[in-house]
């Protein structure tokens, strides 16, 4: 390539930029709400971010990717909607919009987004997160209710404490690090599911998939009773169990296990129809 | 001793009596001697059963046959077939028995239902018709909600609801088998909460 063609090119690319981020617009929009506030984003296509904010503020900067698509806001006493409204024309490329919006850390926030990612940190309402390929993320969260659904996009929470968590998804992943609470529950279709860590304390954690293999990764000083049952897979314990005293079913090697670790303190219950199963010490 | 030692070898002792430190854990847990005392009691009332009720085998080979049309067993894999399956070495007697029982009344059910009147075994027992009889109402309801959606997530719903259907259908399956199985209970009520995960989603995408 000549010096000529290579001016051309990169005038090419910096014009196709500009043109680009002329299209896009950014917007921000800023709320005053009390405590407990309730916040809903409706998103089409692209990512949701909700961090906390520094007082009982809330407020959204949005970048949307071109003029097919708009923001509607509403704000009725404590509750703010934002939703992305898709114009004549709108396709997933040019109707996409990124919000980043920070709420009070006590605020419930119900987020939606086929494509995302969503992602929510450092809060402490509950939390609602849909999406169909969406990849989602919690992360240090603590006493909320975290739900979450999706068809196929891979799910992390990281640092959930005393959560009521309840998780459905189809195909997706789900990683779960450093999750407790009073309820964990899990169900997936095909999806795998991951768990690391250590079951907390006076809990009841479900984990049931039809096809999706479920990995526990636990500490040696756990404290539970569990019970693991594939009805046609695999299951395979690495983790020093004690036999329960009383057991309603008779396990089936190679099928099931039942076992109690430390006192018992928290409840689990592992199953899959086709999955495998295994159970294994840190 | 512990409960799952002596329920290991409780197949054994069904028929016979306990010795030595099973005879031992019978005598102090509530639980297992309780269990025993339940299986000696079915292990008897089949028996019984049995000999005052033993149908010919022509009507276990139609009760067979309907249940393969029904689609709630599949055509046996070797001799002895469904309703008379080879014990395994592994299989407990006492399961063996129980499941013998629920069979057999869930069988004559089947056989006189049938023979009263020609109706399908699905009106009499609701929690197992679904097998036969939703496939069709099922891919309709699928068909209305995928027809609401854009092209583009057409494929993706598609495909999950075919998941969904499979992990129902597995379920369902189970269930028919084991009436009486809370696990394959919950293993339904499960895969039909994921249904109406995808439903809320695709709806939601229809606004």
């Amino acid at each position: 390539m000549s010096s000529r063609q290579r001016v051309g090119a990169v005038a090419v690319v910096m014009i196709a930029c500009a043109i680009a981020v002329s299209a896009s617009e950014k917007k921000e929009f800023n709320y005053t709400v009390g405590p407990k506030a309730s916040i809903t984003i409706n998103n089409q296509f692209g990512p949701v971010s909700v961090k906390p904010s520094t007082a009982n503020q809330v407020i959204v900067t949005a970048i949307l990717q071109s003029n097919k698509v708009e923001v509607d806001d509403s704000k009725i006493g404590d509750r703010v909607e934002l939703k992305s409204h898709l114009l004549p024309g709108a396709s997933p490329d040019n109707a996409r919009v990124e919000y980043e919006v920070l709420v009070p850390a006590d605020a419930s926030v119900s987020m939606h987004s086929t494509n995302g990612p969503l992602r929510a940190e450092q809060l402490h309402g509950d939390l609602t997160l849909e999406g169909d390929t969406a990849t989602m993320e919690v992360h240090d969260v603590s006493d909320s209710h975290v739900h979450v659904n999706s068809l196929n996009g891979p799910i992390t929470l990281t640092n959930i404490h005393n959560g009521h968590v309840e998780i459905s998804s189809v195909g997706g992943e789900v990683v779960l690090n450093s999750v407790s609470g009073p309820l964990v529950s899990v169900t997936s279709t095909s999806g795998k599911i991951h768990y690391d860590g250590d079951f907390g304390t006076g809990g009841d954690y479900k984990l049931t998939s039809h096809t999706g293999d479920i990995e526990a990764i636990i500490p040696a000083d756990a404290s539970f009773d569990v019970i693991a049952k594939s009805m046609r897979g695999d299951v395979q314990n690495d983790f020093p169990l004690q036999p329960k005293k009383h057991i309603t079913f008779v396990p089936e090697k190679g099928r099931s296990f039942v076992g109690t670790a430390g006192k018992a303190a928290s409840s689990v219950l592992l199953r899959t129809v086709s999955g495998k199963i295994r159970l294994k010490k840190r | 001793m512990t409960c799952t030692d002596f329920q290991n070898k409780l197949p054994d002792m069904i028929d016979g009596e306990a010795a030595g430190e099973h005879a031992a854990h019978l005598k102090a847990c509530a639980v297992c001697s309780d269990l025993v005392a339940d299986l000696r009691a079915i292990s008897t009332g089949a028996k019984v059963l049995c000999a005052a009720d033993e149908p010919s085998p022509r009507v276990w080979a139609n009760i067979q046959r309907a249940l393969e049309v029904e689609g709630l067993v599949r055509t046996p894999r070797q001799a002895g077939g469904v309703l008379i399956p080879a014990r395994r070495h592994w299989a407990p007697a006492w399961l063996v028995a129980v499941a013998a029982l629920g069979l057999v009344g869930f069988g004559i059910l089947i056989y006189q239902n049938r023979s009263a009147q020609p109706i399908p075994v699905a009106k009499e027992t609701p929690a197992i018709t679904t097998v036969a009889t939703e496939p069709a109402a099922v891919a309709d309801d699928d068909q209305q909600i995928l027809a609401q959606l854009s092209p583009a997530m057409r494929t993706t719903y598609e495909n999950n609801l075919k998941d969904v259907n499979a992990f129902i259908k597995d379920a369902e399956e189970s269930l028919a088998q084991n009436p009486n199985d809370e696990e394959a209970r919950h293993f339904l009520m499960d895969a039909y909460q994921q249904k109406a995960t995808v439903y809320e989603l695709a709806m939601d995408r229809t606004q």
